[in-house]
């Protein structure tokens, strides 16, 4: 639409709320404002609407940003887009809509590219330029059909249209009203959509495909000539009929192997198909006996090319069976082969299971060995072990194993703490040496005051023994075995004190000197000599009122 | 020559073309609305950009000489 000066002095009024004549004034004014400005080679700028220049002789007008972004509002958020694979093709479609009007509308849809040429016809009904062109390109795909047609008819399918014919009359009769009943309804529809899309079927049709589809294809030409195809649906009408008696190869083969059992339904058309197919069906369908023959080579001869490619299967299955099964289950005929395969198949499971418990048997056999051993093993070694703690803690007496146990000790009277001597309660390791001892002690700095034992520990068993005992006199010879420690003082004087006590009570009482680096010389009173640890803590054990202050048992020397 | 007017003028023309209408002010020239279809193009390093549509004001000057 063109709006000439006074109808934009209108929309201007009308815009602006100011008078007619004070509008048409200020246009005036506006006007010999950019004149001006533009012979004085400057440019003219209205602010919000854009800038008006002079670039020699040509006054160029370019917009504001502002103007730029509210005319192209439609297309806010489409920027440029990036395709990997762009098609040349698609360049030329937009130059189309250049002159169309409603272009901008159809650009307007989004970022979708029209990648269907007929889209735009569709909605482009009132373009008559446009719709002729659709009506050619109609026609010519019509034309290239029934050219196609005729092809199909006069190869492969010639002979099974024949067959066809004789065979199923009553369905030619029955398909007939059908199509001249569908060809009445398509004559009446006239929609350019139904033509389009058959004509994109039409131009990808191949030639086993192109049956079904033509047919629904003719109504589109006579849509497109209505008067000039009439003559030409009847020549297609009679096409159809003979097309339609032989719809397709699976009605065609099957209703024929039905009614006839003939297994060669498809003879004809799979020998102009191609060679090798036919081959190949063949032997899965017939001809045992070239089968035996292939057998019969299979165990004489290597396989030729053409017998692996037959024979696939049982390739397959000299890999898997032992020779003897060929020689015995492939005696029957081909029909059974299958059966035979299974049949070899559950043959050899039951083998291969009858292996397998075999070999389980064996690994279960090998499996309950070893474990037995290890648990007879493991349970001899828990056995010992806890033996061996048991005897060692004392729960059992072992001799040799089992240290002497000290169940209570000599109880000390002392006067004073300080002066009391703490006696350690610990047992001692039996080839520990006496300087060693001396630091597990306690060390008393303190002297030692009068120790009174609670009752004379006179053990009548002791007495006999010269050598080693706790009561009598100290022998030279005892002197390599063990004593039990009363009391560790710092005073010699203490300890001379506690030994002759001692003495006069009976008891082989002795005082030995050890060096300490805490508390420098401690003296050391003990009773007895005895020839081994058992046998000191025996004596414990036997006067526990004696030794319940305190003791432990040492090597003499 | 208010700012109004300067405005309103802006307006007007703005409004119309976007209604893809073209005006005529006698003394000054034509405005005519002009759309760029959508199409591609390619770039130097081959690669190929779909440019959107885009709609832009023709102004053919009455003051040429």
């Amino acid at each position: 639409m063109h709006l000439d000066h006074p109808k934009f002095v209108d929309l201007l009024v009308e815009n602006s709320g100011q008078d007619r004549e004070k509008v048409e004034k200020q246009l005036t004014e506006l006007i010999s404002d950019i004149k001006s400005a533009l012979a004085e080679g400057e440019a003219y700028e209205i602010e919000g609407f854009g800038i008006f220049s002079k670039l020699g002789n040509n006054v160029m007008f370019i917009p504001s940003e502002g103007l730029e972004t509210e005319i192209n509002y439609k297309y806010v958020g489409m920027e440029p887009i990036e395709i990997p694979g762009g098609a040349e093709e698609k360049e030329d479609e937009p130059q189309t809509m250049d002159d169309n009007p409603i272009a901008g509308i159809m650009d307007a849809a989004g970022d979708e590219i029209n990648e269907d040429p007929f889209a735009e016809l569709l909605n482009l009904d009132d373009d008559d330029e446009e719709s002729q062109e659709e009506m050619e390109d109609v026609e010519e795909a019509v034309e290239e059909v029934i050219d196609s047609e005729d092809e199909e008819n006069e190869a492969p399918f010639a002979f099974e249209e024949e067959e066809s014919e004789t065979e199923a009359p009553l369905e030619e009769e029955s398909l007939e009203s059908d199509i001249a009943a569908a060809l009445e309804n398509k004559l009446q529809d006239d929609e350019a959509a139904d033509t389009l899309s058959s004509d994109e079927d039409m131009l990808g049709d191949e030639v086993f495909d192109g049956d079904e589809e033509t047919i629904e294809e003719e109504p589109v030409s006579e849509s497109s000539e209505p008067e000039e195809d009439t003559a030409e649906i009847e020549e297609l009408t009679s096409e159809e009929e003979e097309i339609v008696a032989a719809p397709g190869p699976e009605e065609w083969g099957i209703e024929a192997h039905k009614e006839e059992g003939q297994e060669n339904a498809f003879g004809g058309l799979l020998g102009d198909l191609g060679d090798a197919e036919p081959e190949e069906e063949t032997i899965s369908d017939e001809a045992p006996d070239e089968e035996e023959i292939d057998f019969s080579a299979l165990e004489d001869e290597p396989l030729s090319e053409e017998d692996e490619d037959f024979d696939d299967p049982f390739a397959q299955l000299e890999d898997d069976e032992p020779e003897t099964a060929l020689n015995d289950d492939f005696v029957p005929i081909v029909t059974n082969v299958s059966k035979g395969k299974t049949g070899d198949k559950e043959e050899q499971q039951p083998k291969e299971e009858d292996k397998k418990p075999k070999k389980e048997k064996k690994a279960k056999k090998k499996k309950e060995g070893s474990p037995a051993l290890l648990y007879v093993l493991l349970f001899v070694v828990i056995i010992a072990g806890g033996g061996y703690l048991l005897a060692y803690f004392g729960v059992v007496s072992i001799d040799g194993i089992t240290p002497p146990k000290y169940t209570s000790q000599p109880q000390v009277a002392q006067n004073t703490p300080p002066v009391q001597q703490p006696v350690p309660q610990t047992q001692e390791p039996p080839a520990e040496n006496p300087q060693s001892e001396t630091e597990t002690t306690t060390p008393n700095t303190t002297q030692p005051e009068e120790i009174v034992p609670d009752q004379n520990p006179v053990s009548p068993a002791e007495d006999n023994l010269d050598t080693y005992g706790l009561m009598g006199s100290l022998s030279q010879a005892g002197n390599s075995g063990y004593t039990i420690v009363l009391y560790s003082l710092s005073r010699k004087a203490g300890a001379d004190e506690q030994l002759t006590r001692l003495r006069n009570q009976g008891f082989r009482a002795m005082v030995a000197e050890v060096p300490s680096s805490q508390y420098g010389v401690l003296y050391r009173v003990s009773v007895g000599q005895f020839e081994s640890l058992v046998s000191a803590a025996a004596t414990v054990e036997e006067n526990k009122d004696f030794f319940k202050g305190g003791y432990f048992i040492k090597k003499i020397q | 020559m208010t700012k109004d007017f300067l405005k309103a003028f802006g307006i007007t023309i703005r409004d119309q073309i976007i209604m893809k209408n073209s005006m005529e002010i006698d003394g000054l020239g034509v405005f005519k609305a002009e759309h760029t279809s959508q199409r591609q193009e390619k770039r130097a390093d081959g690669v190929y950009i779909m440019l959107p549509p885009k709609d832009s004001i023709e102004f053919k000057s009455a003051l040429e000489d």
